[in-house]
């Protein structure tokens, strides 16, 4: 078995077995009872970035030299991509988190990413950025909807909650104001409303502009000038070199992937550009500058405002659109379900928020999952009625709110 | 009770870990399951030719030979990865020590990265998976270019493609990639339609498991 001696395996294999044993720790061992669920939370979420830029440390993209080339080979090479998905579907598995595929080495990868990609420029198969697609558009557009809305059903925005790395993001700067002893401002019911609703609005104005620059490729018609697909990568002119994918020339967290990845060394510093090469230079600087200021203004308004992005994140906005309304509400298998006999509206729930979702506040009863809970269960966590608000999985209990004010209360009686 | 109970616990991941650490180490080394392996220090010389190829991590490969002054790699595995590709080589007058290759079986797409010394003459046939001459303006030949720039060489710029995907590369010395993007259809017309959509059949069918158990449950609660 020369899997043994193989140090990627190796990797994987004992990363999994830390998580595991992190996880059963910190159920085991953790005191607090208003921190617990917090505390696993956090390091899931650290988890989560570890796996899903696992590909960055064994990945496809070492080169000599680089720190972590010795460990070779990735197994997502042997399991995703040309080995397992093969040239149908090459650049890895869609799931709803904001995980840009190069750093990853195409492991996991956003959706959002692939939905613009495989519109425009990747409808027609074969072209790919050194990768080959034996599938067309419209097939691999189907892959990642069919991916995402089984994500959707089976864990909802517990993506967003629990594994997004730029939710992670989010919650550490959200520490460091706490350490700043400074308190978080909130927007009013109204505003948040609109945040919400701004998110399929984002997602819609991006697929158009995708589909609006794929228009010569899908209906041979130049809708605006400069799309038609040119030569080999780098000797095409106009937009297709500069501006596919749009969305994810705003999107936070690329400029963020790629000054992480420069700053180890993993990657190259003129990728911060959109393009490295040829008259699109100063025009990938610009577009870069644009992507760079929404990080800065993202990452202050993340200080400010709790999970600020994940009021407006459009990939958020998908999830919930597969999970938290008819008819794939019925068939969500993660809820946040309420007692409403042992609810005493204390109002402690949509007060420690991250989100600002009042459901589980203002709903009588039963399922109070809303588009806008991303499932990180704080407000179970901190709720002192025993059963008032659980978090369920096909019907079954998870965790659950406790009476953790009696139950402090008789473990210091006993301590005395 | 409980107190023994955590002691349980906790033991037994003491255990686990211990185990869990340990067992790599007592696993004996396998066999490699190709019969060649080579290190940075071997060379595959080419006398005729005043030249020699190496390469710059170990590797492994089912056969090494060299044939009219061109050595031939079939089943090449650089650091313990999957089967590479079959890669051909030659260097006169030059030493070329190769660090990164990808023939690609899949695909008709590969690259090939290494860093020649001495003026000389390097072929380079990647092993691609086609059979069909491919055009110039399918292959990308680079070096570093001044301020950390790559510079992409248009063919004839110290560089010629040949009918049967040979790449002949002249006076370039340095760090060199050779890399070629396939823009042909890959070969998936001749699978049958289940396989040639194994994918998306696939995602559709966890997709419709998914809903059949959770309306399954449904029922189930209602009951």
């Amino acid at each position: 078995m020369s899997w043994i001696n193989d140090p990627a395996t190796t990797i994987v294999l004992g990363y999994v077995l830390i998580v595991a044993v992190g996880i059963i720790l910190i159920l085991k061992l953790s005191k607090d009872k208003t921190r617990k669920i917090s505390t696993l939370r956090l390091f899931i979420q650290g988890a989560a970035v570890v796996g899903v830029f696992m590909g960055l440390i064994i990945g496809p993209f070492n080169k000599p030299g680089t720190l972590f080339y010795p460990l070779g080979i990735s197994p997502r090479d042997r399991l995703v991509g040309a080995g397992f998905l093969g040239n149908q579907f090459p650049d890895g598995i869609s799931l709803p988190i904001l995980a840009c595929y190069y750093p990853n080495g195409r492991t996991v990868t956003c959706a959002i990413w692939q939905l613009q990609a495989y519109i425009f420029p990747f409808w027609n198969y074969p072209r790919g950025y050194n990768v080959n697609y034996s599938t067309s558009g419209l097939e691999k557009i189907g892959i990642v909807m069919g991916l995402t809305v089984t994500a959707a059903i089976i864990l909802g925005r517990s993506f967003c909650g629990w594994i997004c790395p730029f939710g992670l993001y989010q919650d550490a700067l959200t520490r460091v104001r706490k350490s700043a002893r400074l308190r978080h401002l909130s927007f009013s019911q109204k505003t948040n409303t609109a945040l919400g609703q701004s998110r399929y609005i984002i997602i819609a104005v991006f697929m158009i502009l995708s589909v609006i620059f794929a228009s010569y490729t899908i209906f041979g018609a130049e809708i605006i000038p400069g799309i038609k697909l040119g030569g080999p990568e780098g000797t095409e002119a106009g937009i297709v070199s500069n501006i596919n994918e749009p969305f994810c020339l705003v999107c936070p967290m690329r400029p963020l992937c790629i000054i992480i990845e420069v700053a180890i060394g993993q990657m190259n510093w003129h990728y911060i550009s959109q393009i490295v090469y040829g008259p699109g230079w100063t025009t990938g600087f610009y577009l870069t500058s644009i992507n760079l200021a929404i990080l800065a203004a993202i990452t202050i308004l993340a200080l400010a405002y709790r999970r600020f992005w994940c009021r407006i994140c459009p990939l958020g906005g998908l999830t919930a659109l597969f999970s938290s309304f008819t008819p794939f509400k019925q068939i969500a298998l993660t809820k946040l379900q309420k007692d409403e006999y042992k609810c005493t509206k204390c109002g402690v729930c949509k007060r420690v928020c991250p989100t600002q979702a009042t459901a589980m506040y203002e709903k009588k009863g039963g399922d109070v999952t809303e588009s806008r809970c991303m499932l990180c269960a704080r407000c179970v966590e901190i709720c002192p009625y025993e059963g008032a608000l659980k978090m369920t999985f096909a019907g079954k209990t998870v965790v659950k709110s406790r009476n953790w004010l009696q139950e402090n209360k008789a473990d210091s009686q006993q301590n005395d | 009770m409980r107190a023994t109970n955590g002691k349980a616990v906790l033991t037994g991941l003491v255990a686990a870990i211990i185990v869990a650490l340990v067992f790599p180490l007592v696993c004996s080394g396998t066999m490699a399951e190709s019969s060649t392996t080579f290190t940075p220090a071997t060379k595959f010389g080419i006398p005729q030719l005043n030249g020699s190829i190496s390469f710059a991590v170990n590797g492994s490969c089912s056969s090494a030979t060299l044939e009219n002054d061109t050595w031939i790699f079939r089943d090449l595995r650089l650091m313990n990865s999957v089967t590479l590709g079959n890669l051909e080589v030659s260097a006169e007058n030059s030493t070329m020590a190769i660090y990164s290759y990808r023939g690609n079986s899949i695909t008709a797409g590969g690259t090939l990265r290494c860093m020649v010394q001495g003026q000389g003459t390097q072929t380079v046939n990647l092993g691609l998976n086609t059979t069909r001459p491919t055009h110039a303006s399918e292959w990308y030949i680079t070096i570093p270019g001044p301020g950390g720039h790559t510079v992409f060489l248009a063919e004839h710029e110290g560089w010629t493609l040949l009918p049967d995907n040979t790449v002949v590369v002249t006076g370039i010395t340095g760090n060199m990639s050779i890399t070629h993007y396939s823009f042909a259809v890959p070969n998936n017309n001749n699978l049958p339609f289940y396989q040639a959509h194994s994918v998306i059949i696939a995602v559709v069918a966890v997709l419709a498991i998914t809903v059949a158990i959770v309306l399954v449950i449904r029922a189930k609660v209602r009951v």
